[in-house]
């Protein structure tokens, strides 16, 4: 069987070992004290730093994921615009609720009905032939405030 | 022993400072790289959307043509060659045209790499020919024939964009379709054309009556009816016979065409002249 020493003389050998190798004087644990505080500074400064950063960095993502997604759905609406093709003074309401009408003859304006907007746009564009000509229609996304 | 516990406390708190930093950045590093792969799929989806948009437009260009050129072929009943030769001049044509807008550059450009896409010649052809799988546009009509002649292309896209790690090839055929058993009537019309052009034609009946008996007669069978008007005018006449120059114009209607709505639904041939001897009956 093992014999374990017990945690008393653990703790007498430790307090020896201590004693005979250093000697703390006021003026020691001052300067303890001092690195400490500069230690606990840098780190806290450093933790505070990344914190900053990585809050921004959050902020950026946040705002980019939101064009994103705004983005996304130009391109869902542009798909079902493809399927039904829009007559003029007609007005599409999407699957995801967005109305559509044409702005000009060249552009369709999307927007949510009734509700916040962001300041988010996106754009996407369809070919279309007609009478022997192609022609491009511009159809920008105003996107709603998310909830 | 109170130097040894702040030094570990320290540690302690280092430790957790750098495994939460360490989280934070993982977890900031995992929401970067979830947007850049929805950015990918995005790209993707602009791409899937402009190839959908073209083959929309290519299937209108095609449509066009096709419809305008077997009007005109019907009417000049051009050969099969000729019909394929007339519709590829027009279509490549129409394309050129079409096409060359420097505006629509922008519009194949996603993440400043350019979606390109090729066209092949369209092959003119009976739908029985075609693979049961390809879907086709039926343009003149209301339903289709084994018969039915359909116009085919294929087209072919390519997107390849080596620094965001994408790509995207693509396959389609496109295929317009009419009612109109165009072939068949060719067929059947210069069979006609072929017994009558320059021959001589003795019989008993009269030239009109001829025409109803023995020319126009077995074309029912197939569905199609014969439109004609024929001009005879006596040349000479003998003791028992009587000799014409006749000259005959027709047209081959498909009555299936006719009954799905089309509104091409008939070759015009070419008129054809002979001679008709009617032998006087005693």
């Amino acid at each position: 069987m093992f014999d374990f020493p017990s945690f008393t003389s653990m703790d007498s050998q430790f307090l020896t070992y201590r004693t005979n190798h250093r000697t703390y004087t006021g003026r020691g644990i001052m300067r303890g004290y001092l690195i400490d505080i500069l230690c606990t500074a840098i780190v806290v400064i450093l933790l505070f730093s990344v914190i900053l950063y990585s809050k921004n960095r959050f902020a950026q993502l946040v705002s980019f994921q939101s064009k994103q997604k705004c983005r996304y759905l130009s391109e869902e609406i542009a798909l079902e615009l493809m399927d039904k093709i829009l007559e003029k003074n007609e007005t599409l309401v999407t699957e995801s609720g967005y109305v559509c009408h044409w702005e000009n003859a060249r552009r369709i304006l999307c927007k949510y009905p009734e509700k916040a907007y962001s300041n988010i746009t996106a754009h996407s564009a369809l070919l279309a032939y007609d009478n022997g000509k192609m022609k491009m229609i511009h159809i920008y996304v105003v996107c709603k405030l998310e909830e | 022993m109170k130097n040894r516990r702040g030094i570990l406390i320290a540690i302690a708190v280092l430790l957790i400072s750098i495994t939460a930093v360490s989280t934070l950045h993982v977890y900031l590093e995992i929401y970067a790289f979830y947007i850049t792969i929805k950015e990918k799929v995005l790209a993707l989806k602009q791409v899937e959307r402009i190839c959908r948009n073209v083959n929309y437009v290519q299937l209108d260009i095609l449509s066009e043509i096709f419809v305008k050129q077997m009007e005109l072929a019907s009417k000049k009943c051009f050969s099969r060659r000729e019909v394929e030769k007339r519709i590829n001049v027009a279509y490549n044509a129409l394309l050129r045209d079409a096409w060359s807008s420097s505006e629509l550059k922008s519009y194949f450009t996603v993440k400043n790499k350019t979606v390109t896409f090729f066209t092949s010649n369209i092959t003119i052809c009976e739908y029985r020919d075609l693979k049961q799988k390809v879907n086709f546009r039926l343009l003149d009509g209301k339903k289709i024939n084994s018969r039915s002649v359909c116009g085919i292309t294929n087209m072919n896209y390519f997107y390849e964009n080596q620094s965001y790690g994408i790509f995207y090839g693509k396959n389609e055929t496109l295929v317009v379709c009419i009612s109109l058993r165009y072939f068949k009537l060719h067929e059947i019309g210069f069979a006609i054309i072929k017994k009558l052009r320059e021959r001589t034609i003795v019989s008993s009946l009269t030239p009109e009556k001829y025409m109803e008996r023995k020319v126009f007669i077995g074309i029912a069978k197939y569905g199609i009816k014969a439109e004609h008007n024929l001009a005879c005018t006596p040349i000479r006449k003998d003791e028992n016979s009587t000799f014409y120059k006749c000259t005959l114009k027709f047209s081959l209607v498909d009555l299936y065409a006719r009954n799905s709505g089309a509104s091409i639904d008939r070759i015009r041939f070419p008129k054809v002249k002979f001679y008709y001897k009617r032998i006087d009956e005693e």
